[in-house]
């Protein structure tokens, strides 16, 4: 009964071992990027961190010239800007996922969904483009109409240029509302019909409904999508860069041209001639690299519980 | 009772009024790239290189050339990457070091763009001493390689077991009912897949700063420094030159094309095409 | 009476699913070129057995047994696993094609699935004697073409012993072949079950005690992860030894 292996036998038996080894360099493979991302970005910053150390992260002078750097006005930028971007078009992705998942038919949900996708699909650059050649002029506007409504000269001043925080903050709005729409979407589509209706038999009215219901049914599910919409506005590199000025001092208006951790990569990178300089930018990244990591993985542990519910 | 009407009206009110300004805004956006960027569009523009700074004529034939190479590349080393790595989480599936993969997946998608074009420089230009459309093909796969694993898992944990076990009762070895049955059954979906994140690397721009870093010659080599259509727009964009801003809208509706050729009409073709074979 | 030749024994086959003991000393002798019903209420154990004789009962995550099966005299533990799904095929209770095969690649599958080539004359032949031998051959022959999945729901049973039994196995498993089925297509089956004792040994698990009355040569009744009798059909439904038997028999059990 035991026949000697034949050579289809022996051909299945190598296969099997040539495909499991390959999927288990591949899955190794992965897991050792995260630790050579980090080890790599340790190593090409030391310039900067064995100069400047701990402190590099609160000082707030970044210059060039004088080659003394401190992270602080990026990490604000990157902060404000995402925090910001996440405050304004939360809102209206909230608006408009509860619309399309209650208040719309097919024939217009449908459209709106696929431009909606069309626009997530949208490169940075792209949105760079539009925001620098459209955005920033009506920005331009609308800051030197208030800084002369408020009297300031200074805000007038930053205002004429039109790239700065705000614009970003904007622009950054834009771009994370489809994502943050369409995860929100998802989570509503997935609350049982039964239970919306049996609201509705006990007199609710269909926003008593959403308010009481839905909404709680979501809840973790749409802060996971918030966190990682905000995780996505916080790694945002070119459409920030073209509409955020590379301002190197720590911005006191939103006004004021200003830097995020990526922006000031994009923007300065090319040009940093001297070790410690580019150590500097590499040190940038590798904060970038951490915080982005941090709240990434957050984000899928409550997304993950808010589904398991 | 009134106040609970009212407020439902309301509140339905301020839900289509900002489904209203949102579409509104986005209809805008795209409507404002298509009419900038045709304005400029002619035959030259696909088939030419970039003129001198500051003349007007010329196009970005070199960017495009350097867009598909570098997209190919990128995928080609990505797939098989992740392919393999979504087959392990999908097989293991329930076991720690699975659950580890997937999580460093996760991660490494989250990774933003511009750390991929630093890494990028580092391990490879730096290395090489030379800016190559290689290592912005690396870049890129690191990238690619995420969503493809997920996309892999997902479509093969759909795969019903009745399939796997009538294909085990057969003889056949786990691998063999990867490849042939679960991986054959996925295929559609993960083809989508694999085009879906091929698109999306397209429109990549920070990871190629500094890793193909541009060029204004049409390149074939891929040791070379490249140009690519995101890099253009930016390059062009960044210029004081109104005729390159005006050819950075036209590139970005090529780019725009391209993206949207990869996502929805060869997703298409792949389906026409799996449907006839079976 | 005589001794009827062995083809699959069973000593003393123990089941675990996790901490559950679901088998408990199953030992069974199955007769070569018969049809062998395996009968009892649910959940007493009748697919876990049979899944114990393939080793698919192992697939399962934190599934264990223990006890030996003989193949024809040898020791199955001690043959590649790939040998015994070779020589011990299985059909399953819900038609399962291969949904990107066609009707003549999935008869096929096995081959190809375990990388043995076959050349066209081969593999033709095989296509044709095999779909005859499940009388599909005048049915689909138009279709061979056509996915698995495009024939009726008995077809495509039909479809998935012609696959089995192209291997050539010794021993064909059948769990509850045609519980998925409409009567007309179970009738079909049926028959056809007691068709193919003579090329191959019939083992199958059946939900119904008319069923395995009607085409059974032996019968092994299960209860609660006991193989409580085994013997000829005749013998064991008019004569039953164990009382659990003809309370079963005479309905007291679901």
């Amino acid at each position: 009964m035991a026949a000697l292996p034949s050579p289809s036998d022996r051909r299945e038996a190598a296969r099997e071992r040539v495909f499991t080894a390959a999927s288990l360099v591949a899955a190794v493979a992965l897991v050792a990027t995260i630790a050579l991302f980090l080890v790599q970005l340790l190593v090409t910053s030391r310039t900067s961190w064995a100069t400047f150390g701990l402190p590099f992260l609160w000082h707030s002078e970044w210059n060039p010239v004088t080659e003394k750097f401190g992270a602080l006005p990026m990490i604000v930028g990157t902060l404000v800007t995402g925090f910001g971007a996440l405050l304004i078009s939360t809102p209206f992705a909230l608006g408009i996922a509860i619309f399309l998942a209650d208040y719309a038919g097919k024939k217009v949900a449908e459209p709106i969904k696929y431009l909606i996708g069309l626009l997530g699909g949208l490169p940075s650059v792209i949105f760079g483009l539009w925001g620098l050649f459209v955005l920033v002029p009506i920005v331009s506007k609308f800051e030197v109409w208030f800084g002369k409504l408020v009297g300031s000269e200074a805000l007038v001043a930053s205002g004429t240029t039109g790239v700065g925080l705000l614009a970003a903050i904007l622009l950054l709005a834009i771009m994370i509302l489809p994502f943050s729409a369409s995860l929100i979407l998802e989570a509503l589509l997935v609350v049982p019909t039964e239970l919306k209706e049996g609201a509705l038999a006990l007199g609710a009215t269909k926003w008593d409904t959403i308010q009481n219901v839905e909404l709680p049914y979501v809840r973790k599910s749409t802060v996971g999508a918030l966190v990682l919409s905000l995780g996505r506005a916080l790694g945002e590199t070119m459409a920030v860069t073209m509409v955020i000025g590379n301002g190197m001092k720590m911005p006191t208006t939103l006004f004021d041209p200003a830097n995020t951790l990526a922006s000031a990569i994009a923007n300065q990178f090319l040009e940093a001639t001297s070790p410690i300089y580019v150590g500097s930018l590499i040190q940038l990244a590798l904060i970038l690299f951490v915080i982005a990591i941090i709240i990434n993985v957050l984000a899928r542990v409550i997304l993950r519980r808010g589904i398991q519910q | 009772m009134t106040t609970r009407k009212l407020k439902n009206g309301v509140m339905g009110f301020l839900v289509a009024a900002s489904a209203v300004m949102l579409i509104t805004v986005l209809v805008v956006i795209v409507w404002h790239i298509f009419i900038s960027g045709v304005k400029y569009l002619n035959w030259d523009f696909f088939t030419k290189t970039p003129t001198p700074m500051g003349e007007s004529g010329g196009g970005v034939f070199n960017a495009i050339v350097g867009t598909f190479l570098i997209t190919l590349v990128a995928a080609a080393i990505g797939t098989p990457f992740g392919m393999f790595a979504g087959i392990y989480v999908a097989e293991h599936r329930g076991q720690r070091f699975a659950d580890v993969v997937r999580l460093c997946a996760d991660a490494l998608q989250g990774v933003p763009s511009i750390v991929i074009g630093i890494f990028g420089y580092t391990f490879l230009v730096v290395r090489f001493r030379s800016y190559s459309a290689l290592s912005a093909s690396v870049a890129l796969a690191f990238m690619f390689v995420p969503t493809t694993t997920r996309v892999t898992e997902e479509v093969l944990n759909l795969v019903p077991s009745g399939l796997k076990e009538a294909a085990y009762a057969l003889g056949a070895r786990r691998s063999s009912v990867v490849w042939n049955v679960s991986i054959k059954t996925a295929a559609a979906g993960i083809t989508s897949g694999l085009l879906t994140s091929m698109a999306r690397i397209a429109g990549e721009t920070a990871p190629l700063l500094f890793t193909a870093f541009g060029s204004r010659y049409v390149e074939w080599n891929m040791l070379r420094p490249m140009s690519a259509l995101p890099l253009q727009i930016f390059v062009n964009a960044s210029s004081p030159y109104p005729a390159l801003q005006q050819q950075a809208w036209s590139a970005a509706f090529v780019l725009v094309l391209l993206i949207l050729l990869l996502q929805y009409g060869a997703k298409h073709l792949i389906a026409r095409v799996l449907r006839v074979k079976a | 009476m005589e001794e009827p030749v062995i083809v699959l024994e069973t000593q003393k086959i123990n089941a675990w699913f996790g901490k559950d003991q679901v088998l408990f000393d199953v030992s069974a002798r199955i007769p070569k070129n018969r049809v062998t019903a395996i009968m009892g209420p649910s959940g007493c154990g009748k697919t876990t057995f049979v899944r114990t004789l393939n080793r698919l009962h192992l697939m399962t995550p934190g599934a264990r047994s223990s006890g030996t099966v003989l193949l024809e005299g040898t020791d199955t533990s001690t043959m590649d696993i790939v040998d015994v799904r070779k020589h011990i095929g299985m059909v399953f209770q819900r038609p399962n094609p291969f949904p990107t095969m066609t009707v003549y690649e999935n008869v096929l599958a096995g081959y190809r699935l375990t990388g043995q080539r076959l050349s066209r004359e081969k593999a033709d032949q095989i296509v044709e004697a095999t779909l005859n031998k499940v009388g599909l051959w005048t049915e689909v022959q138009s279709k061979l073409f056509k996915a698995g999945t495009s024939l009726s729901g008995g077809q495509q049973q039909r479809l998935c012993i012609a696959r089995t039994i192209a291997m050539e196995p010794a021993v064909v498993l059948f769990d509850e072949p045609t519980s998925a089925l409409d009567p007309k297509s179970a009738a079909i089956i049926e028959e056809l079950l007691s068709d193919l004792k003579s090329d191959y040994s019939i083992v199958f698990v059946t939900h119904g005690l008319q069923q395995a009355a009607r085409i059974s040569d032996y019968v092994a009744f299960f209860m609660l992860g006991e193989l409580v009798e085994f013997g000829e059909t005749k013998r064991v439904f008019v004569g039953p030894q164990d009382k659990r038997t003809e309370d079963y028999l005479s309905g007291k059990y679901g």
